[in-house]
């Protein structure tokens, strides 16, 4: 098969890779990284918690599918008809795992030998389903268990209170894995009508590094990859006004100082808008209350925060939040000093000198994202499968970030009237 | 390409182990310093080194500290404690990216290197103490991070477990001290300890990235040079002792899902032969656990065991539904039973052997991975033992190693958090 093949550069940095779109629709990122002894590759599609609501071009109208189907997907996929997908890794010697989040579900393995054998079962089992009743049924309980464990752990609980207080109608609120409940209503024939729908290489990318050649992995790819007809997938999400749902949600659970998260919602953004808007949002975060802002040590010192603080953005197709997580025994207080930080910002403006230390802290940071070939592999990944960019796209856009720029995203990513917490509170 | 590391004695008890290969993007700087300690010691240090770490006398606020780093290009330092067999390593580090990186072609490795140096032999002093605010918020930080732990059940339940498997043993001390002790210690006790650690600790330093340390490294040397040593030896390796009767501990927590931790004990001390057991037995997705406890009885998330091979200890811990503990248990004693009596395939054998020489390969590709193996291998067994010469061992362990790894378990301590009566499992 006839390849268009594509090298991605970075002259910033000096490093490089391939892109290849491969006939059968797949796009294939290749880093080669002959100095390493191991290779990471990473296989999956665009299909997360979040899709829910779909159609391909034989269906009339959207299908709706229970919460959590996409997890269980992923979990059930490691089955062959013959065979658990483990026992083939296991004479390889490839360590095999997978994962799913809001928008995606990825398929990996790590290796140090035979990565051309490894490459071919990950290739292989990703692209034959196998699902019974009975396997879906006993897959049930295991998965029970991980909603269970998650239900305990009181961060990830705060986390998603918050994406519920944030978010009216969008699924980003519901649980990857979904709930217990949920769960009971999945069967093999949504299994096989999700998988038929969201697995198909046009909806789906490759991404390998470390010690591997080019040559090599596109042999393996043009024997293993099966051309499917391109099912013309639709996602459709509900109508998310741009208000939140809920300001304030506080549950309580086994903990010891309260756990807190404050959230701001902001407009969703596509492609290199995203890279950058992410990239400010981050920066933000970093001015009103990261470790070198006036804010975070005043909050530090008069010990309503402590150093396991931090600062995240969540962002994806059709949702957009700046988040500050963190335990205080005053989190409310912690949420008033952040809404009134915002407003002196945008009052009197950013520091220009603080800024120019977190674009470089910024910088630092992603470059400390290319030092193994699995945060590079993950890198080229996300990039091309959920924001459709190149991944050296966050570098080149970080440096073109100006001070205006941060000034002007400002009133959209930091609204204090878009904004929530919440807290899980000691129950004893 | 794995021994490309040096190592050098700077002073007694004080060295230096640099790994170097410019394919990374990152250096790390680490300084352990390592003590049998009690549980005052434990929690003085502990602090010590949290205090240390936030400040210096150049730059004696937290902010100044972070800010003066993040400038250089988001350069962290970080503090842990972790054990050595029945010591206690506490860890103060420095991380940066390459000088190569640099916009402005700034010196970044050596400075952040200075800062370190700094922060752990000219701390933020008043009156030749340690300056007593700081000091107080960041005990109280301390203190509050152990009251903390139950945020994370799966950690805390082993935490929990170990205190009662180490009993009376310098291994069970809480690794950052108790509440109680830190209560009391007050800034001149804490700068007494301070000084006693400097002196009294063996002390492990590495210097590993892809950055060209030749200066890094004389930078090192000339601050732990004259430093005054009264180092007391150490032996790291020492078996815990079986109970007689199996200890059992439950506690009952408002949680859903119950977590359960089975220790065993065994008097063999080979760490390679303990560790390629329990990869077959609980270490692997292909493994007697993870095939049986979770895929075929559907029982847990996650069933796994793990190994502090220096106290001859392995640690079952699970996830699981309240109703099915009983079940859980007896699978897992059953398939220990199972592999002592030799019940699993030369190819369960071999596939273990190609992932844990895998694993051994991979520590190439991390420098911070080799710092770790080496101060492991050099300080704790005593032994010049490369990731290399492990494949080899590894490669020559036969299938009666494992028979004879499996039968020398006992089970030691049964630790269970469970639902109380606010909700817990359905």
């Amino acid at each position: 098969m006839g390849v268009e093949k594509q090298t991605i550069k970075s002259d910033r940095i000096g490093e490089s890779y391939y892109k290849i779109k491969h006939p059968s629709g797949l796009n294939i990122l290749v880093w080669e990284m002959p100095e390493f002894s191991s290779v990471y590759a990473l296989f999956g599609t665009k299909y997360g918690s979040i899709n829910t609501k779909f159609k391909t071009k034989k269906d009339k109208d959207f299908i709706e599918v229970p919460e959590g189907i996409a997890h269980f997907l992923e979990h059930k996929l490691f089955e062959n008809e013959d065979c658990d997908v483990f026992e083939l890794y296991a004479e390889t010697g490839a360590s095999g795992n997978a994962y799913t989040s809001f928008d995606q579900t990825a398929y990996l393995f790590s290796c140090t030998e035979n990565y051309q054998e490894s490459l071919k079962i990950l290739l292989d089992f990703v692209q034959a389903p196998y699902f019974t009743q009975e396997t879906v049924d006993k897959e049930q309980g295991i998965i029970g268990q991980e909603i269970r464990m998650c239900e305990d752990t009181p961060w990830r609980q705060v986390f998603f209170n918050l994406l519920r207080c944030l978010y009216v109608n969008h699924p980003v609120k519901i649980e990857i894995a979904g709930t217990v409940e949920s769960i009971a209503k999945i069967d093999a024939d949504l299994l096989y009508s999700c998988y038929n729908t969201f697995y198909n290489l046009n909806n789906m990318a490759l991404a390998i590094a470390g010690n591997i050649k080019l040559d090599e992995v596109l042999a393996i790819c043009d024997e293993h990859l099966k051309v499917k007809e391109n099912p013309e997938l639709e996602t459709a999400f509900p109508d998310e006004p741009e208000e939140v749902n809920e300001d304030k949600l506080v549950v309580t659970m086994p903990v010891g100082t309260p756990i807190f998260a404050i959230g701001y919602k902001s407009i969703p953004f596509d492609g290199k808008e995203r890279v950058k808007k992410e990239l400010e949002a981050s920066i933000l975060l970093n001015l009103i209350c990261g470790s070198t802002s006036e804010l975070y040590k005043e909050l530090y010192y008069e010990g309503l925060i402590n150093s396991n603080f931090y600062t995240e953005v969540d962002s994806g197709d059709g949702f957009f939040a700046s988040v500050f997580c963190g335990e205080s025994k005053s989190p409310q207080e912690v949420f008033n000093r952040i809404k009134a930080e915002i407003d002196r910002i945008k009052a009197e403006g950013i520091d220009r000198g603080l800024f120019e230390i977190i674009k470089k802290a910024e910088y630092g940071k992603l470059i400390s994202g290319l030092n193994s070939a699995e945060k590079c592999a993950t890198l080229m990944f996300e990039s091309d499968l959920l924001i459709g960019v190149d991944a050296f796209e966050n570098i080149e856009a970080l440096a073109q970030i100006t001070e205006k720029d941060i000034l002007d995203c400002i009133d959209i990513l930091f609204d204090n009237k878009k904004t929530a917490i919440t807290i899980v509170e000691s129950n004893t | 390409m794995a021994n490309n590391k040096k190592r050098e004695k700077i002073s007694d008890g004080i060295y230096i182990t640099t790994i170097h290969d410019k394919k990374f993007n990152v250096n790390t700087i680490g300084v352990r310093f390592i003590s049998r300690v009690d549980e005052k010691k434990a929690s003085a240090y502990s602090l010590v080194t949290r205090v240390l770490q936030t400040s210096n006398s150049k730059y004696p606020t937290r902010t100044k500290l972070t800010k003066y780093l993040a400038r250089l290009y988001g350069a962290g330092l970080s503090q842990s404690v972790f054990r050595l067999g029945d010591c206690q390593a506490f860890y103060l580090g420095a991380n940066c990216i390459c000088d190569r990186f640099a916009l402005e072609n700034e010196e970044i490795t050596n400075r952040v290197t200075e800062i370190l140096l700094d922060c752990i032999f000219s701390p933020n002093l008043v009156n030749g103490i340690f300056n007593e605010s700081d000091f107080e918020i960041i005990k109280r930080e301390l203190i509050d991070n152990i009251n903390n732990k139950i945020s994370d059940k799966r950690g805390y339940a082993i935490d929990k477990a170990l205190e009662t498997v180490f009993q009376n043993e310098p291994a069970g001390i809480p690794l950052d001290g108790t509440v109680e002790a830190l209560e009391k210690l007050t800034p001149v006790e804490a700068f007494e300890e301070y000084k006693e650690m400097l002196k009294t600790s063996r002390i492990e330093i590495t210097v590993s990235g892809g950055g060209d340390f030749e200066n890094t490294i004389s930078l090192i040397k000339s601050r732990f040079d004259g430093l005054e040593r009264e180092v007391t030896s150490d032996e790291f390796v020492s078996l815990s002792p079986l109970k007689e009767t199996p200890a059992e501990v439950n506690e009952k927590f408002d949680v859903l899902q119950s977590k359960m931790v089975l220790a065993f004990k065994t008097d063999i001390k080979d760490p390679e032969q303990l560790k390629l057991f329990s990869l077959m037995f609980g270490g692997l997705p292909s493994s007697k656990l993870f095939m049986n406890v979770r895929e075929k009885l559907s029982l847990c998330y996650y069933c796994a065991s793990n190994i502090l091979s220096e106290k001859g200890v392995m640690l079952i811990d699970s996830g699981v539904e309240e109703t099915n503990l009983g079940n859980a248990k007896s699978e897992i004693i059953k398939q220990l039973d199972e592999m002592a009596s030799g019940n699993f395939s030369d190819e369960e054998l071999d596939n273990a052997k190609t992932a844990v020489c895998g694993s051994m390969r991979s520590y190439n590709d991390s420098a911070s991975g080799l710092a770790t193996w080496w101060l492991t291998q050099l300080c704790v067994w005593n032994r010049d033992f490369s990731p290399e010469d492990a494949i080899e061992k590894y490669k020559g362990i036969k299938r009666e190693d494992i028979i004879q790894a499996a039968k020398s378990y006992k089970l030691d301590t049964v630790y269970i958090m469970s639902g109380d009566d606010k909700g817990g499992a359905e």
